[in-house]
């Protein structure tokens, strides 16, 4: 079907904005009707056809096209929905809060304008890919290494933007971003920190800059258009050693959580270590149907089978040794003797797997920073092909941890699911990022996702739990739970929105804000 | 409703003729990839037999669910090269990367029929006409 106009936006206006942009652009690059199914939402959860529809795209190539896109939205009142390069399918992809927003799609934008060895930073527009920048690092032999998320194909700048994460000590990805460029919703081009200063040769090096701190404010929001980022990059270290640790028992992940604070916070675990579920890394080397033909989770007996073929356990414990040996040796002491405290725990490094197709094997790689797409074979699980990612945060304690693990994993099989989840360790907290893996193409079952996962968010909420990230259709419901002194967060967002962007122009909806002239309708 | 589905088509596969492409990529075991290949998901007999069926055994590449070493190996460039033809018996996650993977290189066309719970017969075929999305 063809998607709806937006709000206060006729036909003829609809028509000349296309017809300006495609002078701006060149029709090329100006996607409409069957051409724009690849900025819909792969994995739809909605029902509803005429949701999350973008009314056409358009693919600019440089920072002075964007900003004469933004006066012609501007003078036709035309929604734009920026993406970087669209692949965070689990979130909805390329796909807009709002239909019949135009995507602004700036794949094209793909330069990898520096990579500095001597500091570790690159600087690269936001089309330019994990695989992009890999294999530029890789064909100029710099001793260099990304931290990449679990999908390569991603853009370096809007993971970043999504405070995506990753598995090296550099997993916290905006927290490794250190300078950027913004089109603004008026054309003007803003660069922050010490970018602000003409002649300055350290952009890339100090991310605060003299005044305000303002880079945070372009990240999961719609004040601005981010056509430049500086990230930190690790140097190629000494020497890397991944391991795995295997635990036995559900109930472990209390006790696995609380040894990991101290290790974590201490910096013995260096790097963005992640605890993973039975299921999650079964199904990055099988499918269920290899393992069990009935209906709804796995019962326990499965469970057990996949452990000893797969030398996984319920909980695996994934991390890895950076530096000289001497250094990996002295923390992996520590790290072992500290979880052999809990029974039954293995220890593992890549030499002790006895299968080719293996969870290790596969992380290794992760873990130093090569980008792959092995991790999406857990949408083979159980031949349904949709996911879509539920990710509450909690400090780091077991407490938190097998109580999230309770709440959500219950409800998770209570509704048909396996539960397929990770602790992604951060500096003080972890994300509890749980994958719902369900059949994209059944409407009755995108109804139980549904309405299974507004259940999970106002159960995480009513317990103190946020997440840190969310698919386009519950941005507003989860926004909503961050209402902290009569909404106090989103009444200053909302002022910031109004401000940069009067017009409403930049991503209505995005993380639950919207501009001035839809907020009646929305709420 | 009209949704968008990777199940596009109930596909009639084509004959197509073997033998006759050149090398475009290093596979599994560096056993060169052509427009002919068919790969197959070596962890389910059916996949091997459907593969078998479709094409001589010389054609056919066993993989898994992952094409990250395939797009690696070679497909990557192989890609902007000339227009490509592509086979499967596979796991979903092969060919929805293949397609992504290539859609950022090239136009693609896709045509997937289920066969069980695990596996997709599928042909994708790019042209060199630049896409985003």
């Amino acid at each position: 079907m063809t998607a709806p106009l937006p709000s206060g936006v006729s036909p003829e206006s609809m028509s000349r904005a296309l017809e300006k942009f495609g002078n701006i652009v060149g029709r090329q690059w100006v996607f409409t009707e069957k051409d724009i199914s690849p900025y819909e939402d792969p994995y739809t959860i909605s029902n509803d056809e005429s949701e999350y529809k973008p009314y056409a795209a358009i693919a600019p190539d440089s920072v002075e096209q964007i900003q004469a896109i933004v006066k012609v939205a501007n003078e036709y009142g035309i929604p734009l929905w920026p993406v970087s390069r669209g692949k965070n399918f689990a979130y909805g992809g390329a796909a807009p809060v709002m239909s019949g927003s135009i995507v602004l799609d700036l794949n094209r934008m793909n330069r990898i304008l520096e990579v500095n060895e001597e500091f570790g930073y690159a600087l690269v527009e936001p089309g330019v890919s994990y695989f992009d920048l890999y294999d530029y690092i890789q064909e100029r032999g710099m001793k260099l290494w990304l931290d990449v998320p679990d999908p390569g194909w991603g853009s370096v700048v809007g993971n970043a933007l999504d405070h995506g994460i990753g598995y090296t000590p550099y997993g916290d990805h905006f927290m490794m971003q250190c300078g950027m460029e913004v089109v603004l919703a008026n054309g003007e081009v803003v660069r922050t920190g010490m970018g602000a200063m003409p002649g300055n040769n350290t952009w890339q090096l100090f991310k605060y800059g003299f005044g305000p701190y303002v880079d945070g404010i372009f990240s999961q929001s719609n004040f601005g258009i981010v056509t430049k980022m500086g990230i930190w990059l690790m140097p190629e270290p000494a020497g890397y050693r991944p391991y795995l640790i295997t635990f036995e028992r559900e109930d472990d992940i209390e006790e696995i959580t609380e040894i990991l604070r101290p290790l974590k916070v201490n910096n013995i675990v260096q790097n963005a270590a992640t605890v993973r579920s039975l299921v999650l890394d079964a199904a990055v080397v099988s499918t269920k149907s290899q393992y069990y033909d009935g209906k709804g989770p796995i019962p326990p007996s499965v469970a057990k089978k996949i452990m000893a073929d797969q030398q996984i356990g319920m909980w695996n414990f994934c991390g890895a040794l950076y530096g000289p040996p001497p250094v990996t040796d002295a923390l992996w002491s520590v790290i072992r003797d500290a979880f052999s405290k809990i029974p039954g725990a293995k220890f593992y490094f890549p030499e002790d797997r006895k299968n080719k197709f293996d969870i290790l094997l596969h992380r290794a790689e992760t873990m130093k920073g090569i980008p792959k797409l092995t991790e999406f074979n857990f949408l083979n699980w159980d031949g349904g092909g949709g996911h879509v990612g539920f990710s509450p945060v909690s400090p780091i304690t077991g407490k938190d941890a097998i109580k999230q693990y309770r709440m959500v994993s219950n409800r998770v099989r209570e509704y048909g699911f396996d539960y397929l989840g990770l602790l992604a360790i951060g500096w003080r907290e972890l994300h509890h990022v749980v994958v719902i893996v369900y059949n994209k193409d059944d409407p009755e079952e995108r109804q139980r996702l549904d309405e299974l996962f507004n259940i999970l968010v106002d159960e995480a909420a009513a317990e103190g739990y946020g997440e840190y990230r969310t698919h386009i259709r519950y941005m507003d419901r989860i926004a909503n739970t961050y209402n902290w002194n009569d909404n106090a967060l989103m009444k200053m967002n909302q002022t910031i929105k109004d401000a940069l962007d009067p017009n409403g122009i930049i991503a209505p909806g995005k993380s639950g804000i919207w501009p001035k002239k839809l907020r009646g309708e929305q709420s | 409703m009209k949704r968008r589905k990777l199940i596009k088509t109930a596909l009639s596969l084509p004959l197509i003729p073997y033998g006759l492409s050149t090398a475009i990529a290093a596979g599994a075991g560096g056993k060169p990839v052509t427009g002919d290949t068919i790969f197959y998901d070596e962890r389910f007999p059916e996949a091997r037999r459907l593969a078998e069926q479709w094409a001589p055994a010389d054609f056919i590449m066993p993989v898994r669910s992952d094409m990250t070493g395939v797009w690696n190996d070679g497909l990557k460039h192989a890609c902007r090269q000339s227009p490509l033809t592509l086979h499967g018996v596979t796991t979903e996650s092969f060919h929805f990367c293949l397609e992504i993977m290539l859609r950022s290189r090239a136009a693609v066309e896709t045509r997937i029929t289920r066969i069980d719970r695990d596996l997709h017969r599928w042909t994708i075929r790019s042209y060199n006409k630049p896409l985003t999305g």
